[in-house]
């Protein structure tokens, strides 16, 4: 578990946000530390989310690596499924009692930003400049599926 | 997207798109403007010739490259 996650502290600052909100101000513009904190809160409980959903990445790119689906299926499947992700952590913000009792594995570290660069990568491939074959492509999410492991 | 542009919370912000991935694999990365807003975590990057060259809703970890790095990906 993470010792570092201090749920007390992550509701406090939330709520600050969110009165400064209210007087049309954001903690963004108004203390710059504390809005750190509350990213560094709200980036760890991210890695969580999307490490609670890591059998689905894991089973979707194991399909895509075995031919199962086209790239356009895989990336379009795998857009989702970040969507999905990224979309879960304002209602748990919203749910305090849930947010206080939210539990972080430490395995979970950097999940996000691992997850991010596959989504990149799809992105980047339908970018005007890019470069990069299919063949290419698939040999890059064939190397993120090995890095994943660790994550098991 | 005229929402986003005319939103007052929208930020222009001079940066890039792809530095981080310049660093992962040596694509190379594009100067550019976000125009970044951080209460809906919405940007979108405009490359040369301010040209739309993609945008989306960031995650966490995203917002934090384009407010503290001015990059995304």
């Amino acid at each position: 578990m993470n010792d570092n996650f201090d749920t007390v502290e992550y509701i406090k600052l939330l709520e600050k946000e969110k009165i400064l909100a209210t007087k049309g101000y954001s903690l963004y513009s108004e203390n710059e530390e504390e809005n750190n904190r509350l990213r560094s809160y709200r980036i760890t409980l991210e890695d969580q989310i999307y490490y609670n959903n890591r059998y689905e990445y894991q089973f979707l790119i194991k399909g895509y690596l075995s031919e199962k689906m086209s790239t356009l299926a895989f990336i379009s499947a795998f857009f989702k499924l970040f969507r999905i992700d990224r979309d879960r952590l304002e209602p748990i913000e919203k749910d305090l009692k849930r947010l206080s009792t939210f539990l972080i594995d430490s395995k979970s570290n950097n999940f996000a930003t691992f997850i991010s660069e596959i989504f990149e990568d799809c992105d980047y491939s339908f970018d005007e400049n890019c470069k990069v074959t299919e063949e290419e492509f698939k040999g890059s999410i064939k190397k993120k599926y090995s890095q994943m492991q660790k994550y098991f | 997207m005229r929402d986003h542009v005319l939103d007052p919370n929208t930020k222009e912000i001079s940066g890039t798109f792809g530095a981080n991935r310049e660093a992962r694999d040596g694509t190379p990365k594009t100067e550019g403007t976000h125009l970044y807003n951080p209460k809906t975590k919405n940007d979108l990057f405009f490359g040369p010739g301010n040209r739309l060259k993609s945008g989306w809703k960031t995650n966490q970890g995203q917002s934090k490259n384009i407010e503290i790095d001015h990059n995304l990906t």
